[in-house]
């Protein structure tokens, strides 16, 4: 390699020489030592070159709390180490330990249906339904809820009226199952096995590691809703109007994540995402999170309220730049605290697709 | 760690995990999960920072389910970077193909740190410099922000780079030239100057 020609740049784009100035090692000491020697012109291009990747090399981000992520990913990989070796050990206490995923799906309007008309219904059936495979249908017709334990280990509370169906052995690489009612999910991960509930007009499948879902029957929609964690959620019509074969690369498919809802409205026959009435703090950002306020910044409330509810907030931080706020907003719900800092600051918001939208001059002291 | 001296080379290291040994599993852990960590989050692909999480620990749990399946390697941190960035493209594609602005839209500075202000500093107008400096960082685009941090912060070679980048080798260098040209004009100064700044706290 000529490097006579080199330019700081040249230099700090090359392989071995940032190899000498990453690792230097014997060979790459003495290469570049003698290049030195030999060509003085360059000792100085180069001494610049050798700064710029050192100072380059520190040009990286680090989450907030790197060892409690650390910690976090290997529990859980180590939880699955462990399933493989010690079944009967995992078992125990699989519920403990595992990452699990709590899922409640309301569908009030065939709950009440079926009330009505009989209980004679159909499962919700998919395009690419296999009827080789053989299922198991599971009906709670009592006045209790009725739990059921599938064959991965998931659980599944089925209330009143509620009807399931899935696979006597789950297929390889997915677990689906039909539901018609309303039910409470707590799924055992793998990643590897998607989990899957269809129901008349929704596909929800399960994405994140440990999480809840809350639903709220309503009276005329499907509604699915996310309490920690993170669910996909996509609507039968797009599915069959897509020909798609997976639900989770579609397009129109809406990502749940803690107090968002996704709503199916029969009018407009599709998904909507909203903010759920009353957003709940999120437990990982709980513990250290005041809200008490004394010459704050408007960013700095925003950043915490964002953190603390998982719900982005959008407003132009070079307006608002002088903007701070004194206070007690730690007994609010997430919407009086809005509420607050509109009436301190003057600023308006808005709430549109799963974010809030603040809109106003400036702040008026 | 209390098993360094187990294993000489990756190739043993990961030999060892394929036939199922867990203390070799749990040093390529060691060794490399702080930087994967750090590469996604770099990345800034998503504000969340689990989407980071989930991914890196997918790909744990996929080595160890299919561990008996697995090629040979004797480059792991390689191998394990180009696994997570496949990972990665592939939930952002459907977690936000539908709003594509999310990607630089998002500030970086409310959830994460940079680690260059853990560095160092006394002198305040170094601090300023170098601040300006990771400012300068932070805007630049998520393929040049990718490119320096791979090359500089994580170490590999163009070479490398290409296959994890899914570029080919002339593209790396003239994308480096880029960031490296984007860095010198988003903070103002002459690239001699800014090398005198930062050449003090490199020694």
């Amino acid at each position: 390699m000529n490097y006579s020609h080199y330019n700081t740049i040249d230099f700090v784009k090359d392989d071995f020489f940032c190899r000498w100035v990453q690792n230097p090692d014997k060979h790459t000491n003495t290469f570049w030592q003698d290049f030195m020697r030999k060509h003085p012109e360059k000792r100085t291009v180069i001494l610049e070159a050798k700064s710029l990747v050192k100072t380059l090399g520190t040009m990286q981000t680090t989450p907030i709390d790197e060892d409690a992520s650390l910690e976090r990913m290997w529990s859980g990989v180590e939880l699955e180490m462990q399933t493989s070796e010690a079944p009967s050990y995992w078992r125990r206490f699989q519920w403990q330990l595992a990452a699990s995923v709590l899922l409640l799906i309301g569908l009030g309007y065939w709950t009440n249906y079926y009330q009505r008309e009989d209980r004679n219904y159909e499962i919700p059936q998919l395009a690419n339904y296999n009827r080789e495979v053989e299922f198991i249908e599971n009906q709670n017709t009592s006045n209790q809820p009725m739990s059921i334990k599938m064959s991965d280990g998931s659980e599944i509370v089925l209330q009143k009226n509620t009807r399931i169906k899935y696979p006597k052995v789950f297929e390889k690489t997915k677990r689906e199952v039909y539901l018609v009612g309303e039910a409470f999910f707590k799924v055992k991960r793998n990643p590897q096995k998607p989990f899957i509930i269809y129901t008349k007009k929704l596909i929800t499948q399960v994405l994140g590691t440990s999480f809840t879902i809350k639903a709220n029957p309503d009276i005329e929609e499907e509604r699915v809703i996310v309490k920690t964690g993170k669910v996909s959620v996509l609507s039968q019509t797009e599915l069959s109007n897509q020909n798609s074969k997976s639900s989770i690369t579609n397009p129109n498919t809406v990502i749940v994540t803690p107090n968002q809802e996704v709503l199916y409205e029969l009018s407009k026959a599709k998904l909507v995402k909203k903010i759920v009435e009353t957003p709940e703090i999120l437990t990982e950002a709980s513990d250290s999170q005041t809200f008490i306020y004394q010459n704050a910044s408007l960013a700095s409330v925003f950043s915490d309220l964002e953190k603390a509810y998982g719900i982005k907030i959008i407003y132009d931080s070079k307006l608002y730049e002088d903007c701070t706020i004194n206070g007690n907003l730690s007994d609010e719900t997430m919407f009086d605290k809005l509420n607050s800092i509109s009436k301190i600051t003057g600023l308006s918001y808005q709430v549109f697709d799963a974010q809030i939208i603040i809109s106003g001059q400036g702040c008026n002291y | 760690m209390a098993f360094n001296s187990l294993h000489n080379s990756d190739l043993e290291i990961w030999q060892s995990f394929k036939k199922g040994d867990k203390i070799a599993f749990a040093k390529i852990y060691q060794l490399h999960a702080k930087s994967l960590l750090n590469y996604g989050v770099t990345l800034r692909i998503s504000s969340n920072l689990s989407v980071v999480e989930d991914c890196i620990q997918d790909l744990f749990l996929e080595l160890w389910q299919s561990r008996e399946n697995l090629a040979d390697t004797d480059a792991i941190k390689f191998y394990l970077f180009r696994a997570l960035k496949n990972k990665l493209m592939r939930t952002v594609k459907y977690d936000f193909s539908r709003n594509t602005d999310e990607i630089d839209e998002l500030s970086g500075g409310d959830l994460f740190e940079a680690s260059i202000e853990r560095i160092l500093i006394e002198e305040e107008s170094q601090k300023e410099r170098l601040e300006r400096l990771k400012i300068a960082f932070d805007g630049l685009s998520q393929r040049q922000r990718e490119v320096i941090n791979l090359k500089y912060y994580h170490q590999f070679s163009n070479t490398q780079i290409a296959e994890i980048m899914e570029l080919n080798y002339a593209s790396v260098g003239n994308l480096i030239q880029k960031a490296l040209m984007s860095l010198r004009q988003s903070i103002h100064i002459s690239i001699h100057f800014f090398l005198l700044i930062f050449s003090s706290f490199i020694r």
